[in-house]
């Protein structure tokens, strides 16, 4: 019962924390989903918002916390607790939503006001025509150690072919048993694909943050490039890593049936390790660069300049209409695929580009057909 | 090069794009041999058509200013006095032509019109 309280506080804290924090993350000409002048970020009416947001998604995330963490308690059935689980979370994102659409709100009431009006400013674009000279992603050649460990783990089965039991574990439950086998010819060839199919995502991943569109803050144009360079290369380190890792998992996994040293518990443990690093670490990162790198300091930039620099007359263009209910981007005419969020840390898609529409649904699909596959094999 | 793309302006997206990569050039913000965005790429970043881009870059390549390559992307030439030609040159007296015609109605004389002038050289020589 330990694991799974553990398992639950590990996966909803952190989201919860990052829901209540990313409006502090967001960059500084955007709240709730709205573009708003730079200088007022810094206005009372926000922080209030901001901190209004933040404290009820903390509070009443809390009680579900505390009313999840009970029910998980007096509840013994793994089925029951996985409905709780998925239940749990899903309530709290749903939280989030609510609150965030009231904040949202009274942003759009706000922005009526003079203090948060653009129309006397002139809106510009700029963007950098040697950013993607500059590095801006991690080198694509690290790449090769998921090639390696695939490529090594093959070998390695193909090798101990005899050793191998005719059963291969293919689902832990959270007390350590091993609930769901694969034969071991079809898991010699499920594994590798899997591990093939994941690198591909986290490829694609490791792209799209390249490809993705410029999107720099005139009013501090030097500054905005070198800190979404960093934002760029930070996070393709991240994804190359993760990527890495979850590879290593499946390969542990194969291992595990040869070395008869491992138990299954110690397989539940990493996979649990593995799930803590990927979250945790998403979030130290998300608070350090904040969204499109607008946190991270750029050294020999005093604040003097800075603060000089940002009663410029210029803002970044009000894409408002696109952005339906300020976070699905919308916007036919543009033919960029991926964007930055603009209540997050991240990007998303172009939900008017096709290729982007089909790119989304066919990972859905894809994830969907597999997890049915997966089950069904014996 | 930094671009700075004003929406609300009439001069059309593809003008500014045009004048200023020429500007670049001339401040030698972009060297020669240096690559630009693709189409696309600009595009995206901008987030405007990919026409509006295609039809800057057809411009620029035609007057001399960039090579688009279908493999080594678009770059910036070279500039060499082959570019000087009569065409250009008659083409440049009628631009001046509207422009003093125009300053002169509003009163500025001659001597404002170089000074002008020359301070926009000296600028650009200058680059930043």
């Amino acid at each position: 019962m330990l694991i799974k309280i553990f398992i639950f506080i590990v996966t909803y804290l952190p989201i919860l924390i990052l829901m209540g924090i990313i409006p502090y993350l967001t960059r500084k000409t955007e709240c709730f989903g709205y573009t708003i002048p730079m200088e007022a970020h810094k206005s009372n009416k926000l922080k209030m918002l901001k901190s209004s947001y933040r404290n009820k998604v903390f509070i009443f995330g809390g009680i579900l916390f505390i009313v999840f963490i009970a029910a998980i308690v007096f509840i013994t059935s793994e089925f029951i607790y996985s409905i709780i689980y998925i239940i749990g979370i899903l309530l709290g994102l749903a939280l989030g939503v609510v609150f965030y659409l009231e904040g949202r709100k009274k942003v759009a009431i706000l922005k009526q006001s003079e203090e948060f009006s653009l129309s006397d400013k002139s809106q510009k674009i700029i963007i950098d025509t040697g950013f993607r000279n500059k590095k801006i992603l991690v080198s694509p050649l690290w790449f090769l150690t998921y090639i390696f460990v695939i490529v090594a783990t093959v070998i390695y089965m193909f090798v101990a072919f005899d050793k191998i039991p005719e059963k291969l574990p293919l689902q832990i439950d959270l007390d350590g048993n091993v609930t769901n086998y694969m034969s071991k010819e079809n898991a010699m060839v499920f594994f590798p694909c899997m591990q093939i199919f994941l690198s591909i995502m986290f490829i694609f991943l490791y792209w799209m943050i390249g490809k993705s569109k410029q999107q720099l803050d005139p009013a501090r144009a030097k500054i905005s490039i070198e800190q979404n360079r960093i934002f760029r290369y930070v996070w393709s380190v991240y994804i190359l890593v993760t990527g890495l890792l979850i590879n290593s998992l499946f390969s542990i996994f194969q291992f595990y049936a040869i070395n008869e040293k491992m138990n299954s518990k110690s397989l539940l443990v990493v996979n649990v390790v593995l799930l803590v690093l990927v979250l945790f670490s998403a979030i130290v990162l998300s608070i350090y660069t904040g969204q499109g790198g607008n946190r991270i300091r750029i050294k020999g930039v005093d604040s003097e300049e800075v603060r000089k620099i940002m009663k410029d007359t210029t803002i970044i263009r009000d894409s408002d209409d696109h952005w339906k209910l300020g976070v699905f981007y919308y916007n036919h005419d543009d033919p960029a695929l991926f964007v930055e969020k603009r209540f997050g840390v991240g990007w998303t898609l172009n939900f008017a580009n096709k290729i982007a529409i089909s790119i989304f649904v066919g990972i859905i699909v894809l994830s969907i057909i597999i997890s049915i596959v997966s089950v069904n094999l014996k | 090069m930094i671009l700075n793309l004003d929406f609300e302006s009439e001069i059309p997206i593809y003008q500014q794009l045009r004048s200023q990569i020429i500007e670049g050039i001339a401040m030698k913000k972009l060297k020669p041999g240096e690559t630009l965005p693709s189409v696309r790429q600009m595009a995206s970043d901008i987030g405007i058509n990919m026409h509006t881009v295609n039809k800057t870059y057809t411009l620029l390549k035609q007057d001399g200013f960039i090579t688009v390559h279908r493999q080594k992307g678009v770059t910036v030439n070279k500039m060499n006095k082959s570019m000087l030609t009569d065409e250009y040159l008659s083409r440049l007296k009628q631009n001046l032509r509207i422009l003093i015609a125009e300053a002169a109605c509003r009163g500025v004389n001659k001597d404002n019109f170089t000074e002008t002038s020359l301070e926009i050289f000296s600028y650009l020589k200058k680059g930043e």
